[in-house]
């Protein structure tokens, strides 16, 4: 539309850059004939520049070579008003940051259908701003700008320090999240010893935890945050997913089937989602994944100041990782009805009366204690011995074991606490609470968990 | 020439999301958000309507090189045609009969963007009340629906 006006700095509007309303862009032929389509992503370079995704128009991308010059209308999402930037090409990239942002955004919102070739970004067309002036329109003022609370961060900093063990941690992460920044719903995932797949072991705002649920590195959004160490945010589901379902339809892909034993934690309808991944001398620990009904609920700022956190978290986790203490003593119940314990050494899982309660490392380790609850009525164990068993035979735990017994602790709770849980009875050490009398199996072959 | 079929009339004429763009004599592209698209009986030309407010350069395009585009997209679906034309007149004080078009198409479009979570205070001011009409002849229509097959003449 091009209007007279006030020149606006692209820094003062950033949330026009979320992609939470798609942008419209306008170019010209050598002809002289419009074209008209709609971009998903303009990213904001710096004041001067931006970069647009280069995947579907070709029309797009053939009047850009013959005339440099186009006009992006930007939405802002919480104002509705309205930018119109004036742009001139300049060139294309295939790679460097800015590409792998956009590409790792891109992936993410085909992540959500498990399609992954038909958002291929083939560049993105680098372009300076001639222009960038507000659109007339009946409200034209902006919202007041939401700055951070410091002393809310510094507060969070000195959780952080104090922390003396992982639970406390995470717990404390999740508090601040939803204290410093208003998020409250969010969960912890953790990376297994394999590196190839995270589990949850911490969440805040949901109807069930999702303790124990996982994903594998590359795996939908959460492990696609994991897998390329970025950050993803995504801003507005509800229309990512009807743009790749659109984009679907058009190229008939095929979804991928998802495999979770146990649910994520997740609300009835995510609009937004922000996935940062927790890293120490850039090894991932694990990811912080937040989650909004609304959409446009995370924005540039906010993914700057979790990934603060998440990396202060990260480096406490670390720090935490040798305390461990030891000991041992009893308690039982008298409920007569014997609870079927069934132990698949395969995978490791475990059923309880028929039903799928934990596997892999957790797994081990919660057979190891019931049977030492069955031979010999220990109730009292400490982390340290199960680091130090090597009839467990289990993969190098190093800083992993605490967050397997968390997590462990946090299955119990909610699938079976009123047969058996694990109660925490000081630093490193807890104890095995069992309310009725046990039936160990071991099975010979492999669990079906369907 | 190309003629409007009916299903492509519906899409046209439903809540869709709408945009239009024209050129200058120097190439220069002009965008603008638009409303109340509208195929003509025969399917031959279409009506659309901006905010007057918004329409300087749009109308001065639509004056010297007469050259418009118009792309109207589903926001529940994502279904998106471009049509490709030349303007044949501008009308610039709509009758009733059109302003109430446009607050149907308005309305309608709320509904559909209301659908994927855009908030009504957002919705409300993307646009102003006074608008003014194009009408175009339509020459070519596109698929513009995310994928491989976007830009694909229909």
């Amino acid at each position: 539309m091009t209007v007279l006006g006030e020149q606006v700095r692209l820094r003062d509007i950033p949330t026009c850059f979320d992609g939470v309303i798609p942008s419209a862009i306008a170019t010209v032929d050598s002809d002289g004939t419009p074209n008209v389509t709609y971009l998903s992503i303009v990213h904001r370079i710096d004041d001067e520049h931006v970069a647009l995704s280069r995947q579907f128009f070709k029309k797009t991308e053939h009047n850009t070579i013959v005339n440099p010059l186009a006009e992006v209308g930007l939405v802002e999402p919480e104002t509705g008003r309205m930018f119109m930037l004036d742009l001139e090409y300049t060139h294309t990239e295939t790679e460097g940051p800015v590409f792998e942002r956009m590409r790792t955004h891109l992936d993410a919102v085909a992540a959500q259908q498990g399609m992954a070739n038909v958002f291929k970004l083939k560049g993105v067309d680098i372009c300076r701003v001639l222009s960038c002036v507000m659109a007339p329109c009946d409200f034209p003022e902006p919202l007041p700008p939401r700055t951070p609370d410091l002393e809310k961060a510094e507060a969070f900093s000195r959780v952080v320090g104090d922390a003396d063990d992982l639970e406390a941690l995470l717990h404390g992460t999740l508090q601040a999240c939803e204290e410093l920044l208003g998020f409250t719903h969010g969960f912890v995932m953790l990376v297994d010893e394999s590196g190839q797949r995270l589990y949850t072991v911490a969440s805040a705002g949901y109807s069930s935890s999702g303790a124990g649920s996982e994903v594998s590195a590359g795996e939908g959004i959460i492990g696609l945050a994991a897998a390329r160490r970025q950050s993803v945010r995504v801003t507005n589901m509800a229309r990512d997913l009807a743009y790749s379902r659109a984009a679907q339809a058009s190229a008939s892909g095929e979804h991928a089937p998802r495999d979770t034993t146990i649910p994520l934690p997740g609300l009835p309808t995510v609009q937004s989602q922000l996935v940062t991944p927790m890293l120490v001398r850039r090894e991932l620990v694990g990811v912080l994944v937040m989650q909004s009904e609304r959409a446009g609920a995370f924005t540039a700022q906010d993914e700057w100041l979790v990934g603060m956190l998440a990396s202060q978290v990260a480096l406490a986790m670390e720090a935490l990782g040798g305390i461990e203490r030891t000991t041992a003593a009893a308690e039982t119940s008298d409920d007569e009805r014997p609870v079927h314990v069934k132990y698949y050494p395969d995978d490791e899982s475990i059923f309880l009366d028929n039903e799928y309660l934990i596997k892999g490392v957790a797994g081990g380790i919660l057979w190891r204690l019931l049977r030492e609850y069955q031979d010999e009525r220990r109730v009292e164990f400490s982390n340290r011995e199960i680091r130090l068993d090597h009839t467990l035979a289990l993969p190098d735990l190093k800083d992993n074991l605490e967050a397997r017994l968390i997590l462990l602790r946090k299955r119990l709770d909610e699938r079976c606490g009123s047969v058996i849980r694990m109660e925490k009875t000081g630093r490193g050490r807890f104890r095995l609470v069992v309310a009725r009398p046990l039936a160990l199996v071991a099975a010979a072959g492999t669990a079906d968990e369907g | 020439m190309y003629v409007v079929s009916e299903e492509l009339r519906e899409l046209i004429e439903s809540g869709v999301a709408v945009s239009v763009a024209t050129a200058d004599v120097s190439g220069r592209p002009h965008l603008n958000t638009a409303w109340g698209p509208r195929v003509s009986p025969d399917g031959a030309t279409a009506s659309v309507f901006i905010d007057r407010a918004r329409s300087q350069f749009t109308l001065e395009d639509v004056d010297t090189t007469k050259r418009i585009a118009m792309t109207v997209g589903d926001p529940v679906s994502y279904r998106s045609i471009q049509l490709k034309g030349t303007a044949t007149g501008v009308v610039l004080e709509p009758d009733g009969d059109d302003r109430d078009w446009v607050r149907l198409h308005r309305e309608a479009f709320m509904v559909s963007a209301a659908l994927v979570g855009d908030p009504p205070a957002l919705l409300r001011n993307l646009w102003t009340e006074d608008v003014v009409r194009i009408d175009f002849a339509i020459e070519q229509a596109f698929d513009q629906t995310p994928g491989p097959d976007a830009g694909r003449p229909l």
